[in-house]
Formats: C-alpha cells, sequence, structure tokens
C-alpha cells in the first residue's frame, strides 16, 4: 500500500519505469509523487480485481454510448471503439499552473500572429518571419485576407500537445488551430471515468471541465454578428463520413447546437441561413468542423461538397461568424515554430513560457546544413503537405534518405526539421499489468474577453513504446482522463446550462429541422421497422426450421421464405433446401437463415437493415436520445453474437424487444414536433408497405384458404393474441384479413397505418398553413379510400377462387403503387433541399 | 495612345431549372501606370437578388452576385472602355543575371510587389523538375533574366501547338506539357512553372487581346477570346509581362483583367449552382478600337 512514505503498494510493484526517462508516477528513487498518493491509496484499497472489473465496465460504457474514432460509413473501416486506460495522468495544481500561463501565452502569442498574416504582415515587412514560410504553405488562404471577427480575438479556439522533457519541464509539441479536434474526447473520458470510479473522483478533488465548456459557449454566443439576445449557432460538419462525426455530434449536443451539414445551409444578402422546414432561418455563428479549404466551394476549393457557396463573402460583409475562423490552419505550419521566440518577442515583447521542440527551418542554409549533417535524429516535416506524415529520417533506408536529402537541398524551403525527445512514461493498464508508456497531453483553450482560458489538464494520450514519437492521429494511441487536483474541493456543477440573466424567447418548435434531418429520421423510421417485421419473419422461419419433421411444418417454412425471398427481392438460393430433411440439406438450410440474418452484404438481411437503421440514426445523431443511440448499438452488437439458430431465435425476439424499445422512447422522449412526425411516417409507411407485399407475396393461398399458414401470419404481424382473444382457436381466412387489414383500432393493420399518416401529414399542411391538399396527402386519400370500399374480407361475393384471387392480386398491387407513390411525393416536397451544389468555371 | 471597347458576353443554358447560383465575376480591367479604365457596366440577367463588389487578395476588382429564382438561362455581359498608353519598353540586356534575381528572392528579406507570393506552387501550377529541366536550357549562367525569359517565350511558342479543345480547365499541366498541346491559359501556366521551378517568381495574367482579321477580310465581331499571359519579376522594372501564345511583349493590344498565382485565382467568371442539369455555354469577346492616335500595333 502506498504509505505516506510513498513506498507503491502492491499494484506497482511489479512497475518500473525505463531508465533515463521521467517517470510521472514514481521518481528516479522508486518514491510516488505526493499528487500521485491519494490516488493509488485509493487503488490500492479497492484492489487489482475491481479495478479491472471498473476497466471492463468503461470498455463496455464507451461501447454503449458509441464512442469511435473512424468513418461510421464502412463497417469493416477505419473506425474504432475508443481505447481508454481506467488510471488517469495526474497533475498538481501548482504545475499545472505553470503549465496553464504558458499555453495562455502561447495563445495569446497566436492569436497576434493570425491577425497579422492576414491582415498588415507586419511580422514579415519587419524581417522576423521569412516571407517564404506563409506564402510556400498550402494553408494560406489569400481570399481569406482582412477577414475579421467582432471579438477582441481572433484565434477562438486553440489546443496544443506538449510532452514532458527529459529535463521535467513541458515543451509544446504541436499547435492545432484548424479544428478543435479532441475536446469531446477528453469530456467523454472524464464521464465515463467519473461514473465507473465515483469514489476516486469524488475524493481527489478533481478540476471540474464544465467551466471551460461554459466559457466556450458563452464565446461563440459573444461572437454574433448583432450582439445580444440568444443568438442561433450551428455546428458545421463534413458528415457521418468523417473520422472524428462522433466528435462532432458530441459537442453538438453536449452544447446545445443542431448539427448541420453544408447542403444544409445557404447565403442570401450575405447572411447564412438554415433550410427548415419551415423556411429559413438565420445563422449567426458557425462552429466549423470543416476544414478551411472546403468551407466554399465559390471562392475556396470549387469542388468541395461540404462547403457553403457564398460563405466567404458572408463572413466579410459581417452577415455571420465562424470559429475558428477561415484560413487560421496556416498556424499549423511547422516551420513557424522555428521563428517561435523571436515573433512571440515581436508581438508580446517577452520570451515563450512555454518551449518548443527544437526546429530548424532548412530555407536558411545555416540551418539546412544543420539538419542535414544531424537527419538521424531529427523527424522531418514538408510544409507543402502539412496532413501527410511526418518523416522519422532514422527509420528510412538509405536510398529512400538519399532520395530525401536531394529534396530538400532542392527545394529546401519546404521543410521544418525537429529533434524529438524520449517521453516522460505514466503508468498505464496493459494485459492486466502496468507498464510505463510514452505521455503526450494535448491542452484546450478557448477566448474569452479577458483572455485566454485553458481546460484543466486535457486529453492524455499513452503510446506503448515510449523511445518512438510522433504519430499524431488521435485513434492509434490510447487514452486517459487527465486530473489536475486542486488544493482545496471545488463547487460541484457539471451542468452546462447558462446563467438566467438574460431573457429568453420562449420557443416551442426548437431549431429548425433541416431537410436532411427530416430525411434521415424517415428512413430511421422506415429501417427500424423493416428491421422488426424481418426479425419477426425470420424467428418464425427459425421456430420452424427447428420443429422441422413434420410435413405441415416444412411447407410453411418453404412458403415462408418464399415470402420473405418475394419482399425482400433477396434472389433464393440455386437449390431449395431441406426439401427432404436429409442431414446435409438440413444444414444448407440452417447456412441460409442465419445467410438471412447476418450477411450484411445482403440487402434485405436483417443485419443490412440492422445497420441501416444505425447509419440513418447516427447521421441524427444529435437529434435522437444517447438511450436510443445505446439500444441502436447493443442490436448491432447482438446479432454479432449470433452463432446457432437457437441463439438467433433468441436474438430475434431480443431485437423485436429493442425496437420497441426505441419506438416506445420515440412516443415518449422526443417532442411530437416536425421531426418527430417524419420519423412516425416512415414507421407507419414501412408497416403498411410491409403489411401489404406480405399478403401480396402469399396471395395465391390466401385466395385458396390453405390452412397452415393462417397462424404464422398472425405471429409476423404481431395480432395472433388479439385474434384469439376474438375469433379463439376458430382461424377463418375473412376474419383474419378484417383484423389485418382493415380494422382500424389495430395498430398493426393496413388501414390503422394508412389513418394514421394521413393525420400526420395533414398536421403538416395545417403547421404550413396550406388548405390545399398536397400530393402525398391525396395519395394516402386514395389508398384509404380503396380500403374502406373494399370486399377484401368477402370472398362469398365471388364466384370462384380464381376470381377472388385476382381481385385480390389487382387490389394489393394497387395499394403498393399509392404506398411507393407517397414515398417519392413525400421526398419531392420536403426533402429536395439536400440536394449538393456543383462547380461551373468559365474558360474559353 | 489607343482607346479599345471590350464587350464580354458569357452565357449559359440550362437544361433543368437553376434554384440558385453564386458567382464572382473578375471582369473588371485593372487600373495600372500604362491603362486606364473610362468605363464599364455590367449587365446580368435574370437581375441578381444580391450584388457586391470587393478588392481580392491580388488587387483584382471582383463582383459577386446570386440569384435565388429559379432559371434556365444566365447571360452576363460586361462592357469596359479602356485607354492603353505606350511605355517605354524595359530594356532586356539591361537586366541583372537571372541568378542574382532568384538569390534575391531566397533571402528572407521582403520584397516590393510581394514577389514572395508568386514564387511557389499554387492550385494549378506545381514545382516540377520537367519544368525546370525544360526552362535551363535558356537559363545559361550569367544570362540577364529578361533575355532568358524572352527566349523561354519563343522556345515555348515554338515547341506548344496552339490547339483550342484540346485540354480543359481539369487537364494537369504536366498532361498538357507531354502532350506539347494547349490555349493561352496552358502557355502561361507552363512558362510560369517553368520560373517558378527555376526560383523566379511569376505571376498569371487574365485579359484580352486585340486580333486583327487576316489581310483584306473584314473584322468578325465576337470573334476574339479572353486571353492569358505571365509576368516576370524583374528587380528595377518590376513585374515584365510576357505572351507565350503569341512570342510577343504585350505593348498596346494587351487589356490586363486581373494577376494572381494561376487561373484559380482570377477566373473571368465562376460560379456555384444548385440543380440545372447539363449546360450550354457560349462566351463572345468583342476587342474594338475606338479611337487613339493610330499608333501601329508592336
Amino acid at each position: 500500500m502506498a504509505d505516506d512514505t510513498g513506498r507503491p503498494g502492491a499494484l506497482l510493484a511489479d512497475y518500473r519505469p525505463l531508465a533515463g526517462t521521467y517517470d510521472e508516477c514514481l521518481s528516479t528513487d522508486g518514491a510516488m509523487r505526493p499528487a500521485w498518493r491519494p490516488l493509488w491509496r485509493a487503488l490500492e484499497t479497492m484492489g487489482g480485481t475491481t479495478l479491472q472489473q471498473r476497466h471492463r465496465e468503461a470498455v463496455q460504457l464507451f461501447r454503449q454510448n458509441g464512442v469511435t474514432y473512424g468513418s461510421s460509413q464502412e463497417p469493416a473501416g477505419p473506425q474504432r471503439p475508443w481505447s481508454f486506460d481506467p488510471v488517469p495522468m495526474l497533475m498538481g495544481n501548482e504545475e499545472w499552473g505553470r503549465l496553464e500561463r504558458g499555453l495562455v501565452q502561447r495563445a495569446e502569442f497566436f492569436n497576434l500572429l493570425l491577425e497579422d498574416l492576414y491582415g498588415a504582415q507586419r511580422c514579415i515587412a519587419e524581417g522576423v518571419l521569412p516571407p517564404a514560410v506563409l506564402h510556400a504553405s498550402p494553408d494560406h488562404l489569400p481570399p481569406c485576407r482582412g477577414l475579421r471577427l467582432p471579438f477582441p480575438r481572433q484565434l477562438v479556439f486553440y489546443a496544443c500537445s506538449v510532452a514532458r522533457a527529459p529535463g521535467g519541464g513541458f515543451t509544446a509539441l504541436g499547435d492545432h488551430t484548424r479544428l478543435p479536434l479532441g475536446v469531446a474526447y477528453a469530456l467523454e473520458n472524464r464521464m465515463v471515468l467519473a461514473r465507473v470510479f465515483p469514489e476516486l473522483y469524488r475524493d481527489c478533488q478533481v478540476q471540474r471541465l464544465s467551466r471551460f465548456f461554459r466559457a466556450s459557449r458563452r464565446t461563440l454566443a459573444e461572437l454574433a454578428p448583432q450582439g445580444g439576445g440568444n443568438p442561433f449557432i450551428v455546428l458545421l460538419s463534413p458528415g457521418p463520413d468523417h473520422e472524428s462525426y462522433f466528435e462532432q455530434a458530441y459537442l453538438a449536443n453536449h452544447l446545445g447546437f443542431p448539427l448541420v451539414e453544408g447542403r444544409d445551409l445557404t447565403v442570401r444578402e450575405h447572411k447564412v441561413y438554415l433550410k427548415t422546414l419551415a423556411g429559413l432561418q438565420r445563422v449567426d455563428v458557425i462552429l466549423r468542423h470543416v476544414e478551411d479549404r472546403h468551407c466554399d466551394p465559390l471562392e475556396l476549393t470549387n469542388d468541395s461538397r461540404w462547403g457553403v457557396a457564398g460563405l466567404l463573402q458572408a463572413v466579410r460583409r459581417g452577415g455571420v461568424s465562424i470559429a475558428n475562423p477561415l484560413g487560421c490552419t496556416v498556424l499549423e505550419n511547422p516551420a513557424l515554430r522555428a521563428f517561435l521566440q523571436p515573433l512571440c518577442r515581436f508581438f508580446l515583447g517577452e520570451d515563450p513560457l512555454l518551449p518548443s521542440l527544437a526546429t530548424w527551418w532548412c530555407g536558411q542554409p545555416r540551418e539546412r546544413e544543420h539538419v542535414i549533417a544531424n537527419l538521424e535524429r531529427l523527424v522531418l516535416r514538408a510544409i507543402h503537405a502539412p496532413r501527410a506524415r511526418p518523416i522519422v529520417v532514422g527509420r528510412l533506408a538509405l536510398a529512400e534518405r538519399e532520395k530525401l536529402v536531394a529534396a530538400l537541398r532542392r527545394e529546401p524551403h519546404l521543410y521544418a526539421a525537429e529533434e524529438p525527445f524520449p517521453l516522460s512514461t505514466v503508468p498505464t493498464l496493459e494485459g492486466g499489468a502496468f507498464l510505463p508508456q510514452g505521455l503526450v497531453l494535448r491542452c484546450f483553450l478557448s477566448a474569452g474577453r479577458e483572455g485566454y482560458s485553458a481546460m484543466p489538464g486535457g486529453l492524455a494520450r499513452v503510446h506503448r513504446h515510449p523511445g518512438d514519437e510522433t504519430p499524431e492521429a488521435l485513434g492509434s494511441w490510447a487514452s486517459k482522463d487527465t486530473w489536475v487536483i486542486s488544493a482545496a474541493p471545488e463547487e460541484t456543477s457539471e451542468a452546462l446550462m447558462g446563467d438566467a440573466k438574460h431573457t429568453l424567447k420562449i420557443d416551442r418548435r426548437g431549431s429548425g429541422v433541416s431537410s436532411r434531418i427530416a430525411e434521415n429520421l424517415f428512413w430511421f423510421g422506415r429501417y427500424m421497422e423493416r428491421a422488426d417485421r424481418t426479425a419477426r419473419l425470420l424467428r418464425e422461419a427459425i421456430v420452424l426450421f427447428l420443429q422441422q419433421g413434420e410435413s405441415r411444418r416444412d411447407a410453411a417454412l418453404a412458403q415462408l421464405l418464399r415470402s420473405f425471398y418475394g419482399i425482400t427481392r433477396i434472389p433464393p438460393p440455386e437449390s431449395p433446401a431441406g426439401a427432404d430433411g436429409a442431414p446435409d440439406a438440413r444444414s444448407a438450410q440452417e447456412r441460409e437463415l442465419l445467410r438471412l440474418i447476418l450477411d450484411a452484404a445482403l440487402e434485405g438481411s436483417l443485419l443490412h437493415d440492422v445497420q441501416a437503421m444505425a447509419s440513418a440514426a447516427g447521421a441524427v445523431r444529435d437529434r435522437i436520445s444517447s438511450e436510443m443511440m445505446r439500444i441502436v448499438n447493443d442490436i448491432v452488437d447482438g446479432l454479432e453474437r449470433i452463432a446457432s439458430p437457437a441463439e438467433a431465435v433468441r436474438q430475434m425476439e431480443s431485437v423485436t424487444l429493442s425496437i420497441a424499445a426505441i419506438a416506445g422512447l420515440s412516443m415518449d422522449s422526443m417532442t411530437h414536433t416536425e421531426e418527430w412526425r417524419f420519423l412516425s411516417i416512415g414507421r407507419r409507411l414501412e408497416r403498411a408497405l410491409w403489411n401489404v407485399a406480405l399478403m401480396r407475396a402469399s396471395a395465391a393461398e390466401i385466395a385458396g384458404a390453405n390452412d397452415p399458414y393462417w397462424e404464422t401470419l398472425l405471429r409476423i404481424q404481431d395480432s395472433i393474441m388479439t385474434y384469439r382473444w376474438r375469433y379463439r382457436a376458430q382461424v377463418h381466412p375473412d376474419a383474419v384479413l378484417d383484423l389485418l387489414l382493415l380494422d382500424e383500432s389495430n395498430p398493426r393493420s393496413m388501414a390503422f397505418q394508412l389513418v394514421n399518416i394521413l393525420k400526420l401529414v395533414e398536421d403538416f399542411n395545417a403547421s404550413h398553413q396550406s388548405y390545399f391538399r398536397s400530393t402525398e396527402e391525396r395519395v394516402i386519400l386514395e389508398a384509404l379510400a380503396r380500403l374502406r370500399l373494399s370486399s377484401i374480407s368477402r370472398r362469398e361475393l365471388f364466384p370462384d377462387p380464381s376470381a377472388y384471387s385476382r381481385y385480390l392480386t389487382q387490389l394489393l398491387d394497387g395499394w403498393i403503387e399509392l404506398l411507393k407513390g407517397f414515398s417519392s411525393a413525400l421526398s419531392r416536397a420536403y426533402f429536395t433541399h439536400s440536394k449538393a451544389a456543383r462547380p461551373l468555371l468559365l474558360r474559353s | 495612345m489607343i482607346l479599345y471597347r471590350v464587350r464580354h458576353t458569357t452565357a449559359y443554358e440550362y437544361q433543368d431549372d437553376v434554384e440558385i447560383s453564386h458567382n464572382e465575376a473578375r471582369l473588371v480591367p485593372r487600373e495600372l501606370p500604362h491603362q486606364k479604365l473610362l468605363s464599364h457596366e455590367m449587365a446580368i440577367d435574370p437581375t441578381p437578388q444580391d450584388r457586391d463588389e470587393c478588392g481580392d487578395a491580388f488587387g483584382n476588382r471582383v463582383r459577386y452576385f446570386a440569384i435565388h429564382a429559379q432559371h434556365r438561362a444566365l447571360r452576363v455581359k460586361a462592357q469596359s472602355v479602356v485607354r492603353l498608353e505606350a511605355c517605354a519598353a524595359p530594356d532586356l540586356e539591361a537586366s541583372p543575371p537571372w541568378e542574382s534575381v532568384r538569390d534575391l528572392l531566397l533571402e528572407s528579406r521582403p520584397l516590393p510587389d510581394s514577389a514572395h507570393a508568386f514564387l511557389y506552387a499554387s492550385p494549378l501550377v506545381p514545382i516540377a523538375e520537367t519544368f525546370r529541366e525544360y526552362a535551363a536550357t535558356s537559363f545559361t549562367p550569367a544570362r540577364p533574366l529578361l533575355v532568358a525569359v524572352r527566349e523561354l517565350t519563343a522556345r515555348l511558342h515554338a515547341d506548344l501547338t496552339y490547339a483550342p479543345g484540346s485540354s480543359d480547365v481539369s487537364t494537369p499541366i504536366q498532361e498538357v506539357f507531354s502532350n506539347r498541346r494547349g490555349v493561352c491559359q496552358d502557355f502561361s501556366h507552363i512558362a510560369v512553372a517553368c520560373l517558378r521551378a527555376l526560383g523566379l517568381a511569376a505571376r498569371y495574367v487574365s485579359g484580352y487581346l486585340e486580333t486583327l482579321p487576316p489581310e483584306g477580310r473584314p473584322r468578325l465581331t465576337g470573334a476574339d477570346a479572353s486571353h492569358a499571359w505571365f509576368s516576370v519579376y524583374s528587380p528595377g522594372p518590376g513585374w515584365v509581362d510576357f505572351d507565350p501564345t503569341n512570342d510577343l511583349r504585350p505593348a498596346l493590344q494587351h487589356i490586363t483583367l486581373a494577376w494572381g498565382r494561376d487561373y484559380s485565382d482570377v477566373p473571368p467568371l465562376k460560379g456555384i449552382i444548385l440543380g440545372g442539369g447539363q449546360h450550354r455555354l457560349k462566351v463572345s469577346v468583342d476587342v474594338e478600337r475606338v479611337g487613339g492616335d493610330g499608333t501601329a500595333p508592336a
């Protein structure tokens, strides 16, 4: 047990810091540093088993919350679960104070540099910064010259990666101004850690993060061009394909800003508007997660699909404020760090408090020769390809190194070299033991009227090979929460609610629903229902399969699968399996059933539908409660575990239950405004379509009054209880048709869906004050009228079964047409705004 | 002294309705020591809902306009009257050795005329060994800069075939260069690439050229086109223009619209549209002498 003398206890008994490196936790004599003692005392009390148990809980929480890094569009792609270490990085108050002062000064400095580079360029005119460093950088965007925010500081968000140099002080490794990446992960790490270790977190007097987020939000509000009131702030995202989409959705949700994409916005009269179903809504401030050069296809990169045409001119005319300001990626140029000291003196009249990694810009002859002579020890960065991986020269083969030196001599001004140092280490849990792993801390700052404030601590990232520096992508490292231990307990409030000093205009509609969000919610509803239907049908099929042997059941199973192939248009396997009940035929049938559940590449399979549902939900993540999101993620996880038909039956049932839970949450926890209506219409439409399609696929059986199928049909439609209650054991086709199609009180019937869709569509027209029947309304009315006037449950009116069958087929086909027509009318009316803009360039 | 009237009409016809179109035009000739803008007007049909005017980072005048009403056609007519004065041609032989200019630019001291902004790769002009090698033939040791540039201009004119339609905006200049066929934009980009590969500062100039009909034929209205050439930085005179498409030094027949690092900084008209489907484009340019003292073209 770590006692007051600082001897490490049992958990760290085998922990050995590397010789010659600084360890954050243990000093060179093996004693524990004072700031860490209370934490380890508590961990020792908890014991290794509990610690590992809590770690597993944390991992589970990250997974349930859908915390990932990478694209959500490619299931096998680079999307990775967030990697997290349960033992936080610790820092004493005093040490943090020193680091914080250095960071704040650095932020002030970069702010002045930014203003100058896009303004008077005094630092170049007076010879402090060589012009090449600015002009050779592709991140220098001439159209952004002269842009200004109506705020005392131009650099709104700034992040800095720091590491401890062998001497013990912190050193800046990199400056991040492009996008404020990582801040949401830091927050999520904290939330999860505080949840799995509530007692530790409470007892250690950790400085809170909430103040930083409140300050950031206040600053964003103050950026509004007109000032005052309740400005409309949106988070501009490049969309779900982007590797840090999780972060964008998480931040939007936490800060309470709508998550929008470029095509949701439009510029008019140099003002920016969100295209909502109710019309255009003025946007005051944009929190930008789209790269500078992709923000305006008119003035910046013209093939960008993430931007908004005319945005730059809107900023120029003061119609909207963007944070970080466009063009500020220029500050990430690694060559700038070679001039940091003279520049800092030039702008602030003082030396940097936080040193930078030793950096040489090869555009200067002496520095170039130094770099070439010492290449082994250096990491080279190309300033014309700023996003390229840094080149660790020591790892290059001789031929590659020679090529590099030639390139460096040809265009020396395009390269800067840095001299890395071994990272300090911190105890990190790996395979049940604590190992010393290299530490880099990313710190976050935001501007305020009076100055910059830093998030206490930041995102700690640990790296397995402390000798190996520099891979900077967030995902390739594990992360830790960082605790700054305060001297006195802090007031506890993680809530983000602002002060109630301003009066707030009551607005029941909330921020407008963009067409894109409406479309995604509509498809979320449709896929949710489709997955439910598929799960119910396949469950019945597997149950029949497991009871096989009886010819009645075999026939029912074959009929059920025929229907499923018909509805989903999945091509059936070459030879219909399982006809004779032979063992190999049976195993072929088992494989086929599992394929229908698990083949994600197969359009119509359950996993395909569930993934489509998850992806639609992911695209509107800020509109869907975290509970709903968690259930969606659990469904995907559960399906992936299926290995046997018996397990599949259980999972099908749990899919059905989970979807019922999502449906319940959507009824009870979403406000019944326009976005909810789209989700509901999607569900109702899909349910009606499935209902009709299922009947259509077995029209012949229905007309022939074939018996074995009825019960299955009722079960799939979740109407067997109602039926038994009404008719007991007597199965009659007319009664079944009445219950499944005509009965307007049965929530599973076709009539029920149509009546409700009509109501939802009428509500739209009412809220848009339109007194004409829209196309989509007319289509639904017609479908409903045909249903109400039909003789579908009166086979006695037909001379023979074939006449009845013809009538049935015709009627069902007519409904399928109408329902599809409704879907396209709806998308024409509401979703067309989400078309993408394209460039026209003239050249003679 | 010569007075020119330039009429530049751009007409787009779209297959489907365009819902929104945002545009920027660089169609206002620049004010220069030897070029005065006497009048300029621009007519846009349909009438834009938003209009605005600004200077860009290179000092060009930019017109913004946006049309929010559905339309199937867009017509932009710019008409300018410009007076060109003869100015003394720089003495090419008197220019400094090209290496000294390169070294001056390499030094980190700032230079007038923001020469450094035109020294590096830009979106359409990469720095490549191919161009450096090609240029090296003309840039022999200690040769006066402008003599070498003049020869490079002549070689490009001789080695490249002017072939309208052989390239478009998206054709990389390395490809144009290896095919040895292109239009005036390509000639100019290649020249700029050659100079920058040597460490010299070069900019792309967009403008118009007066074309004269063949002997005995009448002048055809609208048969002209917008044109492009380049400028090289030479300490002393500053920026000096060369036209590689016509192998000459621009004087009284070249009207300057705008300049930038390459074409992407200064297209005469550029737009982003929503909708529209396929489109047809028709451009007509008419450069007409409307007065002057009859100084013969150089």
